[in-house]
């Protein structure tokens, strides 16, 4: 197949980059190795919108920051995706962290981050009840906000679906030749060719260089690791609250996520390669430093813990046409705050791409809403009522943790990004992602699964090859006694 | 829709029907069985093993069994059920009148408007993130409920090469369930230095099928990238810490959790009950009534049983008293003594007879259990061995209620000690 643009990297740049292109008269189309898209980075990360005062002024990534979080609330209300506007709180516990604040603060001006505030202890209390009293004040960013990174993924990547863009899943990339007028890219399940290249491929960037015959492009794994809490505490903290970075690390931050649980975390580990184990001195350490934040954080509570992995490289982005093979465009060292970034990276990117295709138009039937399955937990009785008479399938739950009903597993599973695994229903409507974590529900999504997929109940799986939940039918089951 | 009714049973688990069915023979009327699965029996459907019954019906008889009796009784007296209906809000009125929400694809949006409630919602496990289980999440990681249902529902294997953490019930009739499917069980680990199952099945699932338990021993690490690997057990010190030296590597392809039960106490909540932190469940009276008014519950949702039995005689009290209606009764609060980690009931009202049910800390043995008031012993009853396991009864007579009479309630103390 021959195509104009090849998207590599189904992560959140990856499918905001095809989102972005999918306004053109082009042929896209994004390649992702894994069985769904978020598998990387995007899937496991705080899933914090950052104001931006962090990034040094000048760089990439303060200039993606500052305008990617200004996007992110009008971008996730055409999309349907969970965002929640929190605002941050970096909180000091001495004279020096207070000092870094006020530095922050006029790194925060300058990078263009709008209503920085430093708040005095009491001020803080006010805001936040359950920040440390031993904080001595905290800078606020009310930009700063909250949002499911893989729902956003998922919903970036559908949306440049419905637009055209295909998305092929489970297929990675095996070599890469440079041609004359672009790449001839062979992957597991074919060659095809493409125009221009985009290289959003994560963990793997510096790999995919290396095959199209660019730049090294030095990579580093950082693990982060995190503990998710129930809903129930979801409420603790009304803010992202984070520590104010110091000689000892960037501390970890305790928020609210999207979605209404607690999130504490990260850690940060340098590794040699991808491991996405979480460690017991990891989490005694995310916690150790979360109750310092947050002293009324339980002990118990916990649902899941998690961990993520970042690649680094160096002290920014690596974002452009590569000098040595101009068609292929790097979006590589998209650590954070590139979740809070990819929206406007991918304008960026978009318009680098663009460049080599003088003749392409705006799509005049161009849809840049998509709407998610209903969620029934947080409809009102009205909506619910409408929902099942519409279908009722709305009014059969099979999370009982999420409330989330079979009508919205087979609307998810009808999707135009459909992944017929337990996990990529769970990143979709939530199935399985409460308190008892799929121990009730997994046997019907497992049917519901199947069903939709037209495959055996045995060959349902948790995630990518190899994760079949059953292993085979009971030895007597087709004999005679059953 | 809007119904009114007097009585909604939430749950048509052996609680939920065993309350509507004594509602019903205590001259109640105009009950419902909301029950959110689409088949009635609740987690007993799955329990296909042998064992229920010998206290109830004198006679042995396997889950589905069990529940089906209760089924045709409830069937006989034609007490309306509403299964694949989900109750997911109530709300309770000034004038005392309740609202229950549910959702169903029946009727949508389902509203019955009622008198009294009675809590039926039963229990959930403890999962790998309540516990804290570090490395990697392959699949080949279950609940041992859910592997239950796998196998005896869906006729699926989970695994064949497996490990059990805990030795809850669920997971000791796991480990014999999977070694006659022709698993191999490598072990039964138990962090507690004793099991939390009953004797018997320690005889009957474990020594039977000479499956190891292997005491003080958790999983410290869980191994495996697509499919579980292996897991990492340690033993652990006498403040439950894994030592280090002790750290062996165990391949499996499936690790079973049976790490503990939660009284699924969401809904209750919506209400403002007060609960018991111990139990995870209401604070309730003898009569199973909730601090609201006309509120009751029973079952594992009221705190998790050792054996269904229990569960149909507490469901009782609860479907009586609420047939039985009328304003709750001034009570006194039964304090729980350590070692005696709680009672059920949390008060007493002291009008009748009753049972008080307990449950020990850790192992007892030959010691005295005593009921004081204020100090005064009112009744003492000797035990040979207690176990955390095995919930404990003590009877208070009409006798033992004159003595309890002779306080003022309103500045009475109850408690309940143990004396070794």
């Amino acid at each position: 197949m021959k195509y104009d643009i090849l998207i590599i990297g189904g992560g959140v740049t990856g499918a905001a980059i095809a989102r972005a292109l999918s306004r053109y008269s082009l042929s896209v189309t994004l390649l992702e190795a894994r069985e769904d898209l978020a598998r990387g980075a995007s899937g496991a990360n705080s899933g914090i919108v950052h104001a931006g005062y962090d990034p040094k002024p000048g760089s990439l990534m303060a200039r993606y920051n500052v305008k990617g979080c200004a996007m992110y609330p009008a971008l996730c209300h055409l999309l349907d995706v969970p965002y929640r506007n929190t605002g941050s709180l970096m909180l000091a516990f001495s004279k020096e962290q207070m000092q870094l604040l006020e530095k922050l603060y006029r790194r925060g001006r300058q990078n263009g981050v709008p209503n920085l505030e430093i708040l005095g202890a009491e001020s803080l209390r006010r805001k936040e009840p359950a920040a440390s009293g031993e904080a001595l004040g905290a800078l606020y960013a009310p930009t700063a906000g909250v949002v499911s990174p893989y729902e956003m993924t998922i919903a970036l990547a559908e949306n440049a679906a419905e637009n055209g863009v295909t998305v092929r899943l489970s297929e990675a990339v095996t070599a890469i030749t440079p041609r004359q007028d672009g790449f001839s890219v062979q992957t597991t399940k074919g060659e095809l060719t493409a125009a221009v290249l985009i290289n959003c491929a994560g963990a793997r960037a510096g790999q995919m260089s290396r095959m199209a015959g660019a730049e090294e492009i030095p990579m580093q794994l950082r693990r982060g690791e995190y503990t998710l809490y129930d809903r129930d505490l979801g409420h603790l903290v009304k803010h992202v609250i984070f520590q104010t970075p110091d000689a000892n690390g960037k501390g970890v931050l305790v928020t609210p996520t999207a979605e209404g649980n607690l999130l504490l975390g990260p850690s940060s580990e340098v590794l040699e390669e991808e491991n996405t184990a979480s460690t017991q001195p990891g989490q005694d350490f995310i916690y150790r430093l979360g109750k310092k934040s947050c002293p009324q954080l339980p002990a118990g509570g916990a649902i899941t813990s998690f961990a993520g992995i970042r690649a680094v490289s160096g002290s920014d982005f690596v974002i452009g046409p590569s000098k040595i093979q101009p068609r292929l465009i790097q979006v590589a060292g998209i650590c954070l705050p590139g979740l809070t970034s990819a929206p406007a990276i991918a304008e960026d990117v978009c318009d680098m791409a663009l460049a080599y295709f003088p003749q392409a138009a705006l799509k005049p039937d161009w849809k840049a809403e998509r709407k998610a399955a209903p969620c029934v937990r947080e409809a009102s009785w009205e909506e619910r009522e409408a929902l099942c008479a519409e279908d009722p399938d709305y009014g059969k739950i099979v999370c009982r943790c999420e409330t989330v009903t079979e009508g919205q597993i087979r609307r998810a599973l009808r999707s135009p990004v459909p992944v017929y695994t337990i996990d990529g229903v769970k990143r979709r409507c939530r199935a399985g992602m409460g308190r008892c974590q799929g121990s009730f529900c997994t046997p019907r999504v497992m049917q519901i699964i199947a069903e939709e997929a037209g495959i055996p109940l045995e060959a349902v799986r948790k995630a990518g090859p190899g994760t079949e939940i059953a292993q085979g039918a009971l030895k007597a089951k087709g004999g005679t006694a059953w | 829709m809007v119904k009114r009714v007097y009585t909604v049973v939430v749950g048509g688990g052996p609680a939920g029907l065993a309350a509507a069915i004594a509602f019903y023979d205590a001259g109640g009327t105009d009950v419902v069985v909301v029950e959110r699965d689409q088949h009635l029996g609740g987690i007993l459907q799955q329990c296909i093993h042998n064992g229920f019954g010998l206290q109830w019906f004198k006679e042995e008889l396997t889950g589905p069994e069990y529940a089906q009796r209760f089924i045709d009784e409830v069937e006989k007296r034609k007490i309306p059920c509403e299964t694949g209906t989900m109750v997911l809000d109530m709300r309770e009125r000034e004038d005392g009148t309740k609202s229950v929400y549910c959702l169903s694809p029946r009727y949508g949006v389902l509203e019955y408007q009622c008198r009294h409630i009675i809590l039926a919602m039963g229990c959930r496990e403890r999962v790998r993130g309540n516990i804290k289980i570090p490395g990697t999440r392959p699949a080949g990681i279950y609940s041992a409920g859910l592997a239950q249902r796998l196998v005896n529902l869906e006729g699926m294997m989970p695994g064949h090469e497996i490990v059990i953490l805990g030795s809850g019930d669920i997971g000791l009739i796991m480990a014999r369930r999977m070694h006659w499917e022709g698993a191999h069980v490598k072990m039964v680990c138990e962090l507690m230095p004793y099991s939390s199952g009953l004797p018997r099945n320690i005889t009957q699932c474990l020594e039977d099928n000479h499956i190891p338990l292997r005491l003080s021993t958790t999983v410290v690490e869980i191994h495996g990238k697509d499919r579980l690997e292996g897991v990492t057990i340690a033993a652990v010190d006498e403040n439950k810490k894994p030592i280090d030296a002790t750290r062996e590597y165990v391949p499996c392809d499936t690790l079973l959790l049976s790490v503990g039960l939660i009284p699924e106490n969401e809904l209750s909540k919506t209400l403002c009950i007060a609960m018991d932190p111990v139990t995870g469940g209401p604070v309730v009276s003898e009569y199973r009534e909730t601090s609201v008014s006309g509120v009751f519950a029973c079952g594992n949702v009221l705190h998790v049983h050792d054996i269904v039995d229990f569960v149909s005689t507490e469901s009782t009290i609860a479907g009586r008293a609420a047939a039985r209606g009328g304003k709750p009764l001034a009570s006194v609060p039964i304090q729980a003594a350590y070692p005696v980690r709680y009672t059920v009931p949390q008060r007493c009202s002291l009008s009748e007879p009753f049972t008080i049910y307990w449950r020990s800390a850790y192992p007892l043995e030959n010691g005295t259990v005593v009921l004081k008031i204020n100090g005064q012993t009112v009744l003492k009853q000797k035990f040979l061995r207690v176990v955390p396991a095995q919930m404990q009864e003590l009877f208070i007579t009409e006798k033992h209620l004159e003595t309890l009479r002779g306080y003022e309630l309103s500045d009475a103390q109850i408690s309940l000690e143990v004396e070794l």
